[in-house]
């Protein structure tokens, strides 16, 4: 029953291949035509619809039984198309972005507002990390993957962290600012910390490194007190967390593959 | 200069304890870090049992073994999760392992080839028949429940879109059970995918973590549950590691420097309470 | 100068790299004009990073391979459902970047199941411990056993401040509650320690980069 559906869908040789891939544009086009002149009522019905049989494929896969011969259910070997359906999907979102940053920056050169160098900076940035990207890889000249280089390993590896370094200068401000022996949690807080950050660096278990490194008195190596801080008290705190977190991250799921999810996102009107 | 929250000027050295400037805090930052580059400190350093686990982990792995090395991480974290992919890959090559990289990060997927090409080059390994580099894959989970069941028809290319069928890297690697470890750098929750959908299809399987240190406490009930066999915590991790193979790296060389930036926090917290006590103890 | 010159040409990334840095860092001064352009280039690169991503690492290997090289030309369709996602920016038709966007996240929902098995049950039978412990040899580990009791008596105290959130008027849940409480400062007061580890080793890459890489003034 399956057969022609199957040959249909299997690979085509080049000689028909463009019909195919033409035919395929134009029916998705025409069902985004339909799609656009869908009712409001049927919407929110077809994405709940989208969403359950996308998470019936994982969660079928999952419950089904194993024939123990084969070591596979019926859905096993569909495990790599979806791994490649869902790259290929989740791929087309790292751009999605990109538009709004045109949009918004280009309205800020086309009407010369306060600061429109700096979008030309950005458009620039834009421009030449693709022409370049594009080339080092699909090009075979030298100096474009230098160039490459210069804006990928240069600038934007580097921006990057220091993007993140300068964390560094608002923690040391805020931990001095903020870190107040005010109550017991605050009290238990901070020797906690002072402990660990005692035990992570060589000068604070230098500190304790008189004492012998195995027996009884080795516990009280910093580092040995930092590490049953870590893997007894925290582990354990962490641990009942996880719990909690799991069993809410499985009822969350459970209610956006059913489409019972609450909240602005869900309940806006489409 | 120096104002208490609320009050217009400071009144006394207690208060002034409590407002050191911003700035002068920023310049006494710079300085402890800086200082140790030009004036090396060197402290013994202890290994740590989760580094040292991890380490063991990998030594257990039998001669041309197959480890799949994931690197999520970008620019933003470098400084913690470069030096342990190096350090990573450094044991890895060291051991003859057979080793195949790929990130679910973007940027982590170019640092991760620069990374290796260059650690491959020192250790002699051939791209395609020692090593593999897979590329850049979205969508961790879908690629993870994938790659237990068929990894060469998951990762069909490598990132340069050469077919990966024909590599001697691959021959022998069917699914999962074919692999003896994964270590994935990360500077995210991803190793809870790892552990939720791949670890538990091979028991055999060792899942190794390196994640930067604000995270590795979170990790702890994983190893203390087997299911992380150890875990390389940030730039200290990445030193410990160094000095496990025996090389001097990015994390080796920063330990003054955060050693010292550990104390100055230390003391800082330490003036601003004594400031705060005295001056409660006052007013009471 | 011809020297700076010719030093500029051999490690254009480098000196790229700290200008960048530096003109990054001068927010740490203030906010002011030099750091907002660096940023815009920032954003720029970044984003010109991801559409050069896009096409190497997942449309040439997951589109154009598959249907030109392979005559795989069923992928179109999900090409074409893909660009469902570019319809977020429609005022009157953003509705339908939802049936991508529920695609996805039906993906992630299905497989929770299977994570939350694999994640939480071997953590649970890891939570029971033996409160008497002996060593290989034979003899009785008393710090093991402490240690498990202590490990027990933290998780439950955790579970139950989260459980009994209300109030309560059973006095041993409310001090139970309370003790929850206390330990799990022990854990945020680890996280605590540990991020400023990871917050100063970002700081000091960026200062190795400087005086290491660009000035090569530290070896």
């Amino acid at each position: 029953m399956f057969e022609p559906i199957a040959r249909f869908f299997s690979a085509k040789p080049p000689e028909v291949l463009p019909y195919y891939v033409a035919g395929a544009v134009l029916f998705s086009i025409l069902m985004i035509f339909v799609l656009i002149n869908l009712p409001s009522r049927a919407r929110k019905p077809l994405i709940a619809l989208v969403t359950f049989l996308a998470g019936l494929f994982y969660a079928t896969e999952f419950f089904f039984p194993i024939d123990r011969a084969t070591n596979k259910n019926f859905l096993t070997d569909y495990l790599v198309p979806a791994s490649k359906l869902g790259s290929l999907l989740g791929g087309m979102t790292l751009t999605l972005g990109i538009l709004s940053l045109l949009r918004v920056h280009g309205r800020n050169i086309a009407r010369l507002r306060a600061g429109w160098y700096n979008s030309v900076a950005l458009l620039v940035a834009m421009v030449s990390m693709v022409t370049f990207g594009l080339m080092d890889k699909y090009g075979a000249n030298d100096g474009a993957k230098k160039v490459f280089n210069v804006l990928f390993e240069g600038m934007l590896i580097n921006m990057d962290a220091t993007m993140f370094s300068l964390i560094a200068f608002y923690i040391v401000s805020a931990s001095y600012r903020a870190f107040r022996i005010r109550s017991i949690e605050a009290t238990i807080l901070m020797v906690t910390a002072f402990l660990v950050m005692l035990g992570q660096v060589p000068v604070g278990n230098a500190l304790t490194d008189w004492l012998p490194q195995d027996g009884t008195f080795a516990s009280l190596r910093v580092e040995n007190i930092k590490q049953w801080i870590l893997s007894q008290v925290n582990a354990a705190a962490l641990r009942a967390i996880a719990f909690g977190l799991g069993v809410g991250g499985l009822a969350i799921s459970l209610r956006i593959w059913l489409s019972l999810e609450r909240g602005a996102y869900f309940e806006k009107e489409i | 200069m120096a104002t208490t929250p609320g009050t217009s000027a400071p009144r006394d050295i207690w208060d002034r304890l409590q407002a050191i400037d911003r700035r002068v805090l920023y310049v006494l930052l710079l300085v402890v870090i800086i200082l140790p580059l030009f004036v090396p400190i060197r402290l013994p350093m202890v290994t740590m049992p989760s580094t040292q686990k991890l380490y063991q982990a990998v030594e257990s792995i039998p001669e041309g073994g197959y480890v799949i090395v994931s690197t999520t991480w970008s620019g933003g974290t470098r400084a913690e999760n470069m030096p342990q992919t190096e350090a990573i890959l450094r044991h890895l090559m060291k051991r003859r392992l057979r080793v195949a990289v790929f990130s679910f990060d973007q940027q982590g997927s170019q640092f991760s080839y620069n990374i290796a090409s260059r650690v491959a080059r020192d250790f002699g390994y051939e791209y395609g028949k020692d090593w593999v580099h897979w590329g850049f894959r979205p969508v961790a989970g879908v690629v993870m429940k994938s790659l237990v069941r068929d990894i060469p028809g998951t990762f069909t290319t490598d990132r340069d879109g050469k077919p990966t069928k024909d590599m001697p890297v691959m021959q022998g690697i069917k699914d999962i059970k074919d692999v003896d470890a994964i270590v994935e750098i990360a500077a995210s929750g991803i190793y809870m995918d790892w552990i939720g959908l791949v670890v538990g299809a091979n028991p055999k399987l060792k899942f190794g973590f390196c994640p930067t240190a604000v995270m590795a406490p979170e990790t702890y009930p994983y190893m203390d549950s087997g299911q992380i066999v150890g875990i390389m915590e940030g730039m200290r991790g990445a030193a410990e590691y160094e000095q496990l193979v025996n090389t001097v790296g990015l994390a080796t060389k920063g330990m003054g420097s955060i050693s010292l930036a550990h104390v100055l926090i230390m003391l800082l917290i330490i003036v601003g309470n004594v400031g705060y006590i005295v001056t409660r103890a006052r007013r009471s | 100068m011809d020297a700076l010159w010719q030093d500029i040409l051999a490690r254009p990334a480098i000196y790229a790299g700290a200008i960048c840095t530096l003109g990054l860092m001068t927010l740490i001064y203030r906010e002011n004009a030099v750091y907002r352009f660096f940023e815009h280039v920032f954003i720029g690169l970044a984003a010109g990073f991801s559409i050069v991503v896009l096409i190497k690492e997942i449309l040439d290997p997951f589109l154009y391979q598959p249907v030109f090289k392979k005559g795989e030309w069923y992928w179109t369709f999900v090409f074409m459902f893909g660009l469902l996602f570019y319809f977020i920016h429609s005022r009157k038709y953003n509705w339908l970047s939802r049936l991508p966007i529920g695609f996805l996240m039906g993906f992630s929902a299905g497989q929770a199941f299977q994570g939350f098995a694999n994640t939480y049950l071997p953590q649970l039978a890891r939570s029971f411990r033996p409160l008497f412990v002996t060593t290989p040899d034979g003899s009785w580990d008393a710090a093991a056993g402490i240690n498990n009791l202590i490990f027990m008596i933290v998780l439950v105290t955790v579970m139950s401040y989260f459980f009994f959130s209300f109030e309560q008027k059973s006095r041993v849940i409310r001090n139970s509650a309370q003790f929850g409480r206390w330990v799990m400062m022990v854990a945020f007061g680890a996280i605590f320690g540990t991020t400023i580890m990871a917050r100063m080793a970002l700081l000091f890459d960026r200062m190795y980069f400087l005086f290491s890489d660009w000035l090569r003034l530290v070896r």
